[in-house]
């Protein structure tokens, strides 16, 4: 089943003489279930299309679908939502929230989208990524590593149908 | 509250919010009126007393002192009741009270029925909302129950009718693809069991052929001896078949337990082609083993000694008289690669993506004696360990198969 549809993307930054062409028709398509990695040298547009997957950033042209949703017909509001719910994401630089801990952080797209997160789904993703007994420090008190797991975590939690995960 | 993050909802209280400060306005301007009628209907009354015993020639002193006085006494009510004006009296025969009662009537009525009718369009039209919103999600639903996957529920929004929906949209997903999974699982048993039918047909045509030459013929030792030879043939290709099919599903249903213990990896390649290297010395080829003697693998040794013997047998397979084979390997700090090269045909670039699958046959080739479960059991032994097995290829240069395991720490 097809996850995810990319098709013609471009995104192009300034214009004239300072234009950079970051994605230049991007068209692939990702199966549900499947891996796959995006691998190439700094500054040739990982991230670029990481973001318009991710429906952070608009791409200049291009079509993305995710599960059938064109991600761009959408208004700004609903696209947000549609993103809360169904794509988690994985940041380079984990972008956790420094007053929050562990658990909070983990939680904290489902409150965003006013659920009650289910305990025995916490319990699961603490287990699996081995921060159980770390579950009530703060991100400041965590090392990179265990920083990163968190973010995992965090994109795990709404068991979204695409997960982004932007590392180097 | 989570109640207001749906749109509608919102829109609905604050529709009630406003409604209510109405009916306030509509009961204190009910009052402001009823009170201008009532003064009215007291003045009116004042002046037809007046009027009247103006009439009958009373001192203007006494009708104002009568007027003004605010003393209520029983002598009053007395006379009252003995001209029919009391409690008891009906209002209809009191026309001021009565004028009171039609104009408070009429005006109360009247707003109260607007008021009411506002809020009764105003329930409707949320209600007909929602009821749209349902029947819209209970269509999409049915769609879902069809098989329609291509629809979507409305989900993109905050509230928690939305949240139900998104769910059930998740659901849907996960129906789609849980039947896709099972349609290729139901193709692919459909093709295994006519490649094994069609594998096994061919040579148990050929016994039944053989047998028939045999028995018409028994006093001819020459065709017997001949025919015989060629029932052994087909039958170790059976024999094969069942063996490398009874292997390949033991290691799909997990019931197969890797003995894993230190073995040097020259150790395990001699096991792995002892009977091979009579076939390589007949067809003329080389099997070369050249690395460090000492390295050791974490492993199975009867299991990977398969999957290097089935690799090798396709080097085999795919070299000319005169090829060479070399096995060699090396140790990173995170990994162990056992490389078997040969300097063959190579892999035709359409079939490289395909010879791990099973029974699968390349077009160009002319070999018919493969089966095409000696590459795929490979793989599932060498994944079952957690290993990884992967090919290069180089058209008419030759292959590389690269058997890789994690080291050990």
């Amino acid at each position: 089943m097809e996850i995810l549809k990319v098709q013609k993307l471009c995104k192009t930054y300034g214009t004239g003489a300072v234009k950079v062409d970051a994605l230049k028709d991007v068209s692939f398509s990702l199966e549900k279930g499947e891996f796959v990695a995006v691998v190439g040298e700094s500054g040739s547009g990982k991230s670029t299309l990481l973001n318009c997957l991710g429906a952070l950033d608009v791409p200049t042209s291009g079509l993305i679908t995710i599960d059938r949703n064109n991600l761009f017909t959408m208004k700004e509001e609903e696209r947000t939502i549609f993103r809360r719910r169904n794509i988690g994401f994985i940041f380079q630089s984990f972008q956790l929230v420094s007053e929050l801990t562990v658990e909070q952080n983990i939680v904290f797209p489902l409150l965003l989208d006013y659920r009650k997160p289910k305990s025995s789904d916490v319990e699961e993703i603490l287990e699996l990524l081995g921060l159980t007994d770390r579950r009530n420090h703060l991100p400041s008190q965590l090392s990179g590593g265990q920083q990163q797991r968190v973010a995992i975590g965090r994109a795990l939690i709404t068991k979204p149908k695409l997960i982004l995960a932007d590392v180097n | 509250m989570s109640l207001l993050h749906d749109k509608y909802n919102r829109w609905y209280c604050i529709f009630i919010v406003v409604l209510i400060p109405l009916l306030f306005l509509i009961g204190l301007t009910v009052i402001y009126t009823q009170t201008a009628a009532t003064k009215e209907m007291f003045l009116t009354h004042d002046n037809a007393i007046a009027t009247s015993l103006l009439e009958e020639g009373v001192s203007k002193e006494v009708i104002a002192t009568a007027l003004m006085n605010t003393e209520a006494d029983t002598t009053g009510n007395k006379f009252l009741t003995e001209i029919g004006l009391s409690n008891n009296t009906d209002i209809e025969n009191l026309p001021y009270v009565s004028a009171v009662k039609n104009s408070t009537l009429t005006s109360q009525f009247v707003m109260l029925f607007l008021w009411t009718l506002l809020l009764f369009l105003g329930t409707m039209l949320f209600l007909y909302r929602r009821e749209r919103l349902y029947r819209k999600s209970e269509n999409i639903i049915k769609d879902y129950i069809d098989g329609n996957y291509t629809v979507h529920l409305p989900q993109s929004n905050e509230g928690n009718i939305y949240q139900l929906l998104a769910s059930v949209d998740q659901l849907a997903t996960m129906l789609q693809a849980e039947n896709d999974t099972e349609q290729k699982t139901k193709e692919f048993l459909k093709n295994t069991i006519s490649d094994i039918s069609h594998q096994l047909k061919t040579p148990l045509s050929a016994l039944v052929m053989y047998q028939e030459i045999i028995e018409n013929e028994p006093d001819n030792p020459e065709t017997v001896k001949e025919f015989s030879f060629k029932i052994g043939t087909a039958l170790k290709r059976i024999e094969q078949l069942i063996q490398s099919m009874l292997k390949i599903t033991r290691i799909d249903a997990g019931s197969i337990y890797f003995e894993k213990s230190n073995y040097s990896i020259s150790n395990i390649l001699n096991h792995a082609i002892s009977e091979l290297t009579t076939r390589a010395d007949n067809e003329k080829k080389e099997i070369v083993i050249d690395g460090n003697l000492e390295q050791m693998l974490y492993c199975d040794i009867e299991w990977t000694g398969e999957a290097v013997g089935n690799i090798v047998k396709n080097a085999l397979d795919h070299t000319d008289a005169g090829g060479k084979i070399t096995i060699s390997w090396e140790r990173t700090p995170a990994m162990i690669r056992i490389f078997i090269t040969d300097n063959g045909h190579g892999i035709a670039g359409e079939d490289i993506h395909h010879i791990f699958k099973r029974f699968y046959r390349s077009k160009n080739t002319s070999d018919s004696q493969g089966i095409g479960l000696g590459l795929p059991l490979a793989k599932a032994i060498v994944e079952g360990q957690g290993g990884i097995l992967s090919v290069q290829s180089e058209r008419l240069q030759g292959t590389t198969f690269t058997l890789s395991f994690l080291t050990e720490s």
